[in-house]
């Protein structure tokens, strides 16, 4: 299951997992955001390529806008890794 | 270890139990997020790209394909098993195109921002997660072998 939870000054947390089947809910969640915000991935167990797409997508759409983006900290080893194999750490500002 | 599941996102939770009880005792738990995950690819890949029941057409099976015992076209049999260092994960679609992931083109993930494309990325991640790749196709059914070593369970 995953979570997204959304604080003051453009805080976003999500836990959980975040895989195909959250799509939908996903993809509605993250396009309300329309600012550059910070991404909390301290509790996110789990990433695959449905959840990076909608991160990048979301990604795209605020540079574009002319903001700085999503900044993401605290992922973990396995998040990590994926999103180092997928080359998001040339389009993300990353803090681990 | 291997079990049928319905061709559908929804499965994927169960999914996910399959995987973690099979990793008990055969699985280090630095493993099982990677091998969830190469799974999640082509399942959720056979899921969107199978013909679906409407495309149909009757499947009689062949005996060169690898024994399995997937009965229905609206279900995609997902099968474990470790020996040694290595995981053998086998998928097994019976209502497929041909579909041979190893042939897709590599995703440039050096490509700037703007020209970034979250298509091919579940098949990128997989190739580099995995050591082998093998692909069967004969009568709509396919079949993909991934091998994967691994670390031991308890270390």
């Amino acid at each position: 299951m995953l979570e997204i939870d959304f604080n003051s000054g453009g805080h976003i947390q999500i836990s959980g997992r975040f895989d195909a089947s959250q799509t939908e809910r996903a993809t509605n969640v993250f396009g309300s955001v329309n600012e550059s915000s910070t991404v909390d991935m301290a509790e996110l167990e789990y990433i695959s390529s449905a959840g990076l797409g909608i991160l990048l997508e979301t990604q795209q759409r605020l540079i574009s806008g002319g903001g700085t983006g999503l900044k993401l900290i605290n992922l973990n080893k396995h998040v990590l890794e994926v999103f180092r194999i997928a080359g998001f750490h040339q389009v993300f500002e990353i803090e681990s | 270890m291997q079990r049928l599941f319905p061709r559908t996102l929804n499965a994927l939770v169960d999914v996910v139990a399959f995987i973690e009880h099979f990793a008990v005792g055969q699985l280090n738990p630095d493993d099982t997020p990677t091998v969830q995950l190469i799974i999640e690819e082509i399942f959720t890949n056979m899921v969107r790209h199978g013909r679906g029941a409407s495309a149909r057409v009757a499947s009689t099976g062949s005996e060169d394909l690898p024994d399995f015992e997937t009965t229905s076209p609206d279900e995609i049999s997902i099968r474990l098993d470790r020996s040694s260092d290595e995981l053998t994960i086998e998928l097994v679609d019976r209502d497929s195109e041909e579909f041979d992931l190893r042939d897709r083109k590599p995703v440039d993930v050096d490509a700037p921002l703007e020209e970034r494309k979250p298509g091919g990325l579940g098949i990128h991640l997989v190739k580099h997660l995995v050591d082998e790749i093998r692909y069967h196709y004969k009568d709509n059914v396919s079949v993909v072998t991934l091998i994967k070593r691994v670390a031991p369970a308890n270390a």
